[in-house]
Parts: structure tokens; sequence; C-alpha cells
């Protein structure tokens, strides 16, 4: 009982520094939910421990058929994202490496795999997503253990990708991150 | 080798639950010399397979945080050691990690710490990467074909900064 409530607090915490300091008030009613069964907080010890790898997500039900490369230009560090579709609203998928890398090949949707990545490429792409009011897909569980890297004390990427789209104004809807407005 | 490189002892000390912090903690520390010491175990293709087996992502995110840990000491110590000690634990890292996301903008920091060493980070880059097989040997090679701004410390989220200490990278988010 103490340790499931030490591991809420420290999952409430880390909501709270990834997402509402600087979130738009447009955001301020967003609901954030973690899953946490990727997480086990030993009160004994007092250490956090990752389970196994929580199970990704699945492909999103609804699909739609397309055929095209999309490639987006972004400035500075213009990234070229894979997408197999090409409608204006093109779903983009956000997540770990691991899990989004199995949705390259989803129509209608777009994730970013270039040879040469790096954190300016990654916020410029969802920088555009921004831009482009695009719908966002969520691949992989938001445990504690997907979001913060405890070792180095800094989130990750995928941590940063949803704390730029909340930031946004972007609201959750199921797996999905809606555009404001 | 007749001694496991990743023992139950090696494994603990690389257990993320036992180094929350260790990334930014002041440097060096104990921890610092515990992985060197298992880093140097690793000479060639077959300790790096056997090391590589043995571990699992969370493994590897603390072996990225000694390389970039490495790569500030190198600066600050002007130690070609510990540059190839973090290179060579940077490496092991991104063969293990789940997301190299995560990993991958260290190697920045090393390619930047042998130019400030005046070393050439193709050599040194390409001396710790045979000691893995392909593919895992390929993360180091690919990044020395980046152009300099997609290898830049700005495109990967670090300065040049400096603590109580000395030199040190530090992250920018």
């Amino acid at each position: 009982m103490v340790a499931a409530c030490l591991m809420l607090l420290v999952v409430a915490a880390l909501g709270t520094m990834l997402f509402s300091a600087s979130a738009p008030s447009s955001a301020a009613t967003a609901t954030i939910t973690y899953d946490t069964s990727a997480y086990t907080y030993d009160a004994s010890s007092g250490l956090s421990t990752q389970d196994a790898a929580a199970s990704p997500r699945g492909s999103p039900a609804t699909l739609t058929a397309a055929s095209r490369e999309d490639s987006v230009s972004l400035g500075r560090f213009g990234v070229a994202a894979k997408s197999v579709p090409g409608a204006a609203d093109d779903i983009a998928v956000i997540g770990r490496q691991w899990d989004t890398a199995v949705a390259k090949d989803w129509p209608g949707h777009e994730v970013l795999d270039i040879p040469k990545w790096s954190p300016a490429k990654n916020d410029a792409w969802v920088n555009g997503i921004i831009e482009r009011q695009q719908r966002v897909y969520i691949a992989s569980p938001e445990t504690k253990a997907n979001l913060w890297d405890a070792v180095n004390n800094r989130t990750t990427v995928f941590g940063r990708e949803l704390g730029q789209l909340f930031d946004a104004g972007y609201m959750r809807s199921g797996d999905y991150l809606l555009p404001p407005g | 080798m007749s001694v496991a490189i990743m023992d139950s002892i090696a494994l603990s000390v690389l257990d993320p639950a036992n180094n929350e912090g260790y990334g930014s903690a002041r440097l060096p520390n104990g921890r610092d010399e515990e992985i060197a010491t298992l880093i140097r175990q690793i000479h060639g293709p077959s300790e790096f397979a056997e090391a590589k087996r043995a571990l699992s992502s969370g493994h590897g995110t603390v072996l990225s945080a000694f390389a970039e840990r490495m790569a500030s000491f190198a600066v600050r110590g002007t130690s070609l050691q510990s540059l190839r000690e973090g290179l060579a634990a940077e490496q092991l890292a991104l063969a293990v990690v789940g997301d190299y996301r995560d990993s991958l903008p260290a190697l920045s920091l090393l390619f930047r710490a042998c130019e400030l060493l005046g070393a050439d980070p193709g050599a040194e880059f390409a001396s710790v990467a045979v000691q893995a097989s392909p593919p895992d040997d390929q993360p180091l090679l690919d990044f020395l074909e980046r152009d300099e701004e997609d290898r830049s410390l700005t495109s990967m989220g670090y300065v040049e900064d400096h603590d109580e200490e000395g030199f040190r990278f530090e992250r920018t988010w």
C-alpha cells in the first residue's frame, strides 16, 4: 500500500514537471494519465526498477489507404519524414523508437525515420507537426521509464516530444493527441 | 574468457536502479572507475558479443551516461584513455539500448572531445569500432560520415561549459 502510494506520487510529480509548468491555459484541463505497470518502486530499498518493457500499442483501427512518400521540409534542420499516404490529415506517430518503427508501413501515418537523426531534427519535425496541426498517435505507453531518464535526470526523446505537443495546446483523445482549436 | 565479463557484480554496477542521477553527479566518482574497469575487459568482438548478450537496454543507458562523463573528463584531464573508454562504452550502449535516440548524442561529445584534445576523431572512432563486429561497429563509423552541422554539439543539444571542478559538457534540455 505504501509502495503503491509512493509510486503514484512519483508518477504524479513527473507529470507535473513535464507538462504543467509551461502548458498553455487551453491545455490546463487536459487529463494526463500514465501506465504504471512497467515501473516498480521498492519501498524497502528506496529504489525504483524497470520491469520488462511494456507492450507497445498496436496499429490504430482507423487507417486510410494511401501510397506516396511525403517529404517535409523543416528549415535549418530540414528532415524528410517517412509517410505512406498523402492526405493533409496525415497522422504523426511518436513514441519510443522500437514502437514507432512498426508504424512506418501504416498507411496515413508519418514516422521520423532518417539516417542522420539528431535532437534538433526531432524538434523541427515535431514543430512541423504543430504548425500543420496534424493529429498525433502515441505509439508507446506513457510509463515513467519511457518518459524520464532517471540515470541522467532528464526527459527521454519521447518525453520531450510529448512536452512539445502539450505545450502547444494539444489535447489527449484516447491514444491520440489532437491539435488545439 | 575464463571469467564472465558481465557477472552479477558487473550487472549490479550497470543497473539503472543503482545509478539514478549518475549522469549529472560530481565528476569523477567511484562509479566511473567501476564502469571503466568493466570496459577495459573488452578487447575485441568476442568479448563485445559476450557483454552484449548479458546486457539490457537499462544497462545501456548507464553506459551512455558514462560515455558522456568520460568525454568531459577526457578534456578536463587531457586523457585519451578516458576518451577511448567512453567511446567503447558508447559503442556497447548503442548495441543494447532500446531507443538509440537517447544515447546517440553522446557521440557528438566524444567527437568534440577528440578535437579539443588534438586527436584525430576518425582514427579514434575507427580504433574502437574494430572491437565490435558488424553491424555493431556501424554507429561509430556512420557518425564519422556526418557533416559538421549534423554532428555538432548544437544539433545534439549540448554546450561546452564548466562546473566547479573544471570543463564539462552540459545538456541544453
